[in-house]
């Protein structure tokens, strides 16, 4: 649990409900501003434009996850090793990974229907689309990965499937290196956004890449407790001389119980 | 805002300007191409809100409001080059000199949008006949303002600044090729290119350049900004193709301003009665 748990409300519904204003904000803004008009003069381009944005940046929070987890756990240990102090780490964030998940791909769906209903406007043109512009097949393709992962977030799609979940929703990393590509191959001189997206795509999937080089794992619960343990064991005697804490940090981190992790993997 | 100089209209050419405007319907049936009854005028609020003017911004939507402070005055515009007489004209000079005519014209961008614009301004040819091209004029170059103070795109290496663009010279003399310095029957605004530009109407609207200071006659093709940019995307001349492929937007179709579905696009932008024979025995999707 985070350290900025208020007695009120959990820490885990908080951010649930920040998920969910997260999500839903660019739609309600975009439905109010459709109302009022203020879309300018090419609505469809505009809201297609925003949609594929937040697809995007919402799929990419979804990567952030585990990144962010797995700097918040080493930097809690860090300071839990050489300062005694135990502060807190953002494992909750997982919870909400599936829910950015459902939220990329509703924003990735309307943007597709935007372009089909309103741009295309018939399968002959999408045909023709396909065939002349790439990056609207890379992006069809990008949408087509998204689909099975929508379909297989739900809790019973990860009891039925168990570890073949983990494997099928690997196809993430497809998902997000084609979506990048399909930002960038339509970005007209001058915007600069696919671009940013692009490179912190590049540097989310290079973090599962190294992570994976140096042998450790990229989900901070999959690391064993001899390793660990040994890891722990080794540094601790330093830690102790330098920040004077009274027993060896590890003593105060309690052994995770095998089956919450596995469960939480999934979650 | 107090207005121009170039805006306050002595009335003699104002009364001409009535004239022309009852005219309009008539002229532009005959020999000079209209927007078809099809096509009802853009509302200017969406011409005047929606530019591709990169010296500002890419941001379509931000050029209006970062153009506000542009200044247009004192303007003038040099014509040199393959010419007998070359000299600097002075934007007041240029609309004694020249009959403002109205005409009604589709524009339509390569980005797939379009609108139909009522421009003022006076024929390309005019301005091009008083500085008497010699016989080495083949091409007509034209290059817009370089002012990064007022206009923030320019601070940003986009694009190789200032805008070039270029015709051949039998495309300039072209009757539908209009030195635009107004619309809606007011001064042009900056955004739209204050305060002269081009409208060539079966061009896609990059070949239009805006805020014209300098116009050379040359013999040998230029390269022009967007040439120079993407040359596999952008050729020389521009014409509005539906069969010739960009990779981002679809040419077979556009978005009129103010609609919500696309429809089809025209071949010259429908325009092809009046300017195709400029371009008899050409392959168009080589010289694209």
């Amino acid at each position: 649990m985070p350290a900025w748990t208020s007695p009120g409300i959990s820490s885990g519904r908080l951010l649930t409900l920040l998920c969910f204003a997260l999500g839903a904000s660019p739609a309600l803004r975009w439905g109010w501003a459709f109302i009022a008009g203020t879309l300018g003069p090419d609505p469809i381009a505009a809201l297609t434009h925003a949609s594929g944005w937040w697809a995007m940046g919402l799929l990419l929070a979804t990567l952030a996850i585990t990144p962010l987890r797995r700097i918040s756990v080493w930097l809690s240990r860090a300071v839990a090793l050489h300062c005694g102090r135990r502060i807190g780490d953002w494992n909750a964030l997982i919870r909400q990974r599936r829910r950015l998940g459902l939220w990329s791909f509703g924003y990735a769906v309307v943007h597709m229907a935007l372009y089909l209903g309103f741009d295309a406007g018939t399968l002959r043109a999408y045909a023709q689309d396909l065939a002349e512009r790439p990056f609207i097949a890379i992006g069809s393709a990008a949408l087509l990965l998204l689909l099975p992962l929508a379909l297989t977030s739900t809790q019973w799609a990860i009891r039925r499937m168990k570890r073949h979940w983990l494997r099928l929703h690997k196809l993430v990393y497809a998902a997000v290196a084609l979506a990048a590509l399909h930002g960038v191959m339509q970005a007209k001189l001058g915007h600069r956004s696919a671009w940013v997206f692009a490179g912190i795509a590049l540097a989310l999937l290079g973090f599962r890449l190294a992570a994976h080089a140096w042998g450790m794992r990229a989900r901070p619960e999959t690391v064993t407790a001899p390793a660990s343990a040994g890891r722990t064991a080794a540094s601790a005697a330093p830690a102790e001389r330098r920040c004077g804490a009274a027993s060896p940090a590890a003593d105060r981190r309690p052994p995770r119980p095998s089956g919450t992790t596995r469960r939480s993997r999934c979650s | 805002m107090t207005p121009f100089p170039s805006e306050i209209t002595p009335p003699r050419l104002w009364l001409d300007r009535r004239q022309a405007l009852a005219l309009t319907g008539a002229a532009l049936a005959g020999r000079v191409a209209s927007a078809s009854a099809a096509d009802d005028i853009t509302p200017r609020e969406a011409a005047t809100r929606h530019n591709n003017y990169y010296e500002f911004s890419p941001d379509k939507a931000a050029v209006w409001k970062l153009a506000e402070d542009f200044r247009t005055t004192p303007w003038t515009v040099m014509v040199d080059g393959e010419v007998e007489r070359p000299r600097r004209f002075d934007l007041d000079e240029l609309l004694r000199l020249f009959p403002q005519e109205d005409r009604l014209y589709r524009l339509r961008c390569v980005e797939g949008w379009s609108m139909v614009v009522p421009w003022r301004g006076f024929p390309l040819a005019a301005l091009l006949k008083r500085v008497a091209p010699t016989s080495r004029a083949r091409h007509v170059q034209f290059i817009s303002v370089l002012r990064p103070s007022e206009m923030y795109g320019q601070r940003r290496p986009m694009l190789d600044w200032p805008y070039t663009e270029a015709l051949r010279i039998d495309e300039a003399m072209h009757p539908l090729a209009l030195v635009a310095t107004g619309l809606y029957g007011t001064a042009l605004p900056p955004q739209n290119g204050a305060p002269l530009r081009l409208a060539l109407p079966w061009k896609y609207g990059f070949k239009s350049p805006k805020a014209i200071t300098h116009i050379r006659l040359v013999e040998q093709p230029p390269v022009s900004t967007w040439m120079q940019a993407a040359p596999s995307e952008y050729g020389y001349f521009g014409n509005v193709n539906p069969e010739v492929p960009h990779p981002r937007w679809s040419q077979r179709r556009e978005l009129r301003l103010g609609e919500l579905a696309k429809r089809p696009t025209l071949p010259f932008n429908g325009y092809a009665a009046e300017v195709a024979s400029l371009y008899a025995g050409m392959d168009l999707a080589r010289n694209f």
